[in-house]
């Protein structure tokens, strides 16, 4: 029920002026038609003191409701002016006769200072008196200056959100002492944001002034921009990295990060922003929580191209990497390749959207995919790496050639001093360093050609021959490989060459790819083959021009009669 | 100025006393209880809801008061203008 508060000595003086006035009012005659009009808004004015207003005052006066100065029964919240006044000013608290009515300016102030008189320890066993706050922050978040004017007469508010936060966590801990009720206690902490949201006064400096915890589960209820929410959870981050939770872990409960990590991992652009944030002091957002997959989370949808800048990339992507290499923490491979695949390009030392140390990033890039997850994963994602480079190197339409060797070349140590330990993964390796490699199209044809053929080359090197084979039959292999790669480069060039003259359409798919590890043949005849349903394809079919072109550079190297005879050769080695 | 007689019968005299008698209702209004209890209904006395909107009922009742008052002013003197007219008129015509 909704309670007032009132002097009794001025009530019952207004009592007696309302009486005197509706007698006064009624005594009121005039005959004139010209005064009809004025007596009856008289008649109306009277008729209201007789039949609201002094009723309501002498139901006041004299109702068996009234609650004299008893704080126990006018203590809910919705009381809270005729309690304030009663205990301040030693007004009478009465039940208000005409029922509830929507929060005013002075309910507001009164509701402030009234939750400031709660004991927060105590109302957080309380579940009922927890809504009971809830719902009134609820009634003054519906009006900004009255969600200010509470907030304004809410003195000690850290403190008490402190308790509360402290209690939430250790209810999560489960802390079999507390008994507070984890709903109850997220409703008031929502109105509380709520109210914040609502009110003109400023969340921020309230957030500093909380522990790194409660702060957290409030910001995780407010409803903060990207930015905001970047700027605050680094702020809240920070200093929790600083101890300043340090409390919590007598209980083990969660910290400040398993709260708002989580969050702003949903929030790209949020996460983006925070990790730029929080560039300098990275380490901070793994050592603040025990939930690595957020952590990996925020990570990865921090470091997306689509939201990070290559330039910003080239501040955090290094440094995360450093931190997980050479910091010992190489104990998510597959985090650690899914956050280098989209930058594989930046990393090698041709290219100059960093500014770290070629040699370093280099290094760094080798380093962290040494791990056998870390390869795994590599691989796996090797088409993501080849768009990623394809979309860094289609920005200035060309790839010189420094870029393109520095370029394969990384992809060549690792692949070369990684441990494949798959069929699959094998072949995705073959498949992302040819697939480097003709990042050159758009060079010269020679220069494409040569670093396929060294491609082929450090390839043969690093696939391990079987122990059976003589010496004889692995070098014819090894030829035959060479030979068939520098052949597939060559169809390739010409097929750009051609593609880019319009010579070629877009609808004839690209030229086959060699395959080293066809099974039962020689490579060459495997590319052989393969070429011939594509050939049929190029305009002009099988015996157009520019299919005749395309068989002229393939047997510049290769050509069946030859591949038949090294063959031969490689079974009888075996 | 007209006599007593004139003022119980002539149309002039008959307005001009309905003006003075509206002119008094007027004091009267402006002069009531209900006018000054709004400062009795405010936050020196009660708080509340209620009570708050008892303080502005109190005020919108004394703003209509006043209203009124000045509407009856306005009225006892266009009387008196009339009266004034109907004064002027050539001997023998209605006044």
């Amino acid at each position: 029920m909704s309670t007032l508060a009132f002097d009794p000595d001025r009530l019952e003086s207004l009592r007696r002026r309302m009486t005197l006035a509706a007698a006064e009012l009624r005594s009121l005659r005039s005959d004139d038609s010209a005064a009809a009009t004025a007596l009856h808004v008289v008649a109306v004015a009277a008729e209201e003191l007789e039949e609201v207003w002094l009723p309501f005052v002498e139901r006041l006066r004299t109702s068996d409701a009234l609650l004299p100065r008893d704080r126990r029964a006018i203590g809910g919240l919705d009381n809270a002016l005729a309690w304030v006044m009663s205990n301040g000013y030693g007004w009478t608290a009465g039940s208000d006769p005409l029922a509830a009515a929507p929060m005013d300016a002075a309910t507001a102030r009164a509701t402030g200072v009234r939750i400031s008189s709660l004991d927060p320890v105590a109302l957080s066993h309380d579940g009922a008196l927890m809504r009971e706050v809830a719902d009134a922050l609820a009634s003054a978040a519906t009006d900004p200056r009255l969600a200010t004017e509470l907030l304004r007469n809410w003195t000690d508010l850290a403190r008490f959100a402190d308790i509360l936060g402290d209690a939430r966590s250790r209810v999560l801990a489960k802390d079999q002492y507390v008994d507070t009720d984890i709903h109850a206690l997220d409703e008031l902490f929502a109105q509380l944001a709520a109210l914040l949201s609502t009110s003109s006064v400023d969340p921020l400096p309230l957030l500093d002034a909380l522990s790194p915890y409660t702060a957290a589960s409030l910001v995780a209820s407010l409803h903060l921009d990207d930015d905001q929410l970047a700027r605050a959870t680094n702020r809240i981050v920070h200093r929790s990295a600083l101890g300043e939770d340090a409390l919590l872990d007598q209980h083990g409960g969660p910290h400040a990060a398993d709260v708002l990590l989580p969050l702003v991992a949903a929030r790209p652009r949020a996460a983006a922003a925070l990790v730029q944030l929080s560039a300098e002091h990275l380490d901070e957002l793994l050592t603040t929580t025990t939930n690595r997959d957020a952590v990996y989370r925020l990570l990865l949808e921090a470091t997306d191209p689509n939201v990070m800048s290559a330039a910003d990339a080239g501040r955090v992507v290094p440094s995360l990497v450093r931190e997980f290499v050479t910091g010992g923490r190489v104990d998510d491979g597959t985090f650690i390749a899914d956050l280098v695949v989209p930058w594989t390009a930046q990393f090698s030392a041709g290219n100059h959207d960093w500014t770290l140390p070629a040699d370093t990033r280099h290094d760094l890039l080798v380093a962290a995919l040494r791990d056998d997850v870390a390869l795994d994963r590599f691989l796996q994602r090797a088409d993501r790496v080849l768009a990623g480079s394809i979309q860094r190197f289609g920005q200035k339409g060309y790839i010189t050639k420094v870029e393109l060797t520095a370029y394969v070349g990384m992809i060549g140590d690792i692949v070369m001093i990684g441990s494949i330990r798959d069929a699959k993964n094998e072949r995705r390796a073959w498949d992302l360093f040819t697939g480097a490699a003709s990042l050159g199209a758009s060079l010269a044809t020679g220069i494409t050609i040569g670093l396929l053929a060294t491609g082929a080359v450090m390839y043969l090197q690093w696939k391990t021959t079987p122990s059976s084979y003589t010496p004889n039959s692995a070098a014819i292999w090894r030829q035959d490989v060479e030979l068939t790669m520098l052949a597939a480069a060559q169809v390739y060039a010409l097929d750009h060459t051609l593609r880019a003259q319009g010579a070629i359409p877009a609808s004839v798919p690209p030229p086959p790819q060699a395959d080293p590890n066809l099974q039962g043949g020689m490579p060459s005849m495997g590319f052989i083959e393969a070429m011939g349903p594509w050939i049929r394809q190029l305009p002009g079919g099988e015996d157009g021009e520019i299919s005749l072109k395309m068989q002229q550079a393939m047997f510049m190297y290769i050509n069946p009669a030859d591949s038949e005879f090294r063959g031969m050769e490689y079974v009888r080695g075996r | 100025m007209p006599s007593v007689g004139e003022m119980s019968t002539s149309p002039a005299s008959l307005l001009r006393q309905r003006a003075r008698s509206l002119r008094t209702l007027a004091d009267r209004l402006q002069q009531l209880e209900a006018i000054g209890l709004p400062p009795l209904a405010d936050v020196d006395t009660w708080m509340g809801p209620s009570p708050s909107r008892c303080h502005d009922a109190m005020v919108a009742m004394r703003r209509r008061l006043l209203d009124e008052a000045d509407e009856l002013r306005g009225a006892a003197a266009r009387f008196d203008r009339t009266a004034d007219s109907l004064a002027l008129l050539p001997v023998g015509a209605a006044r």
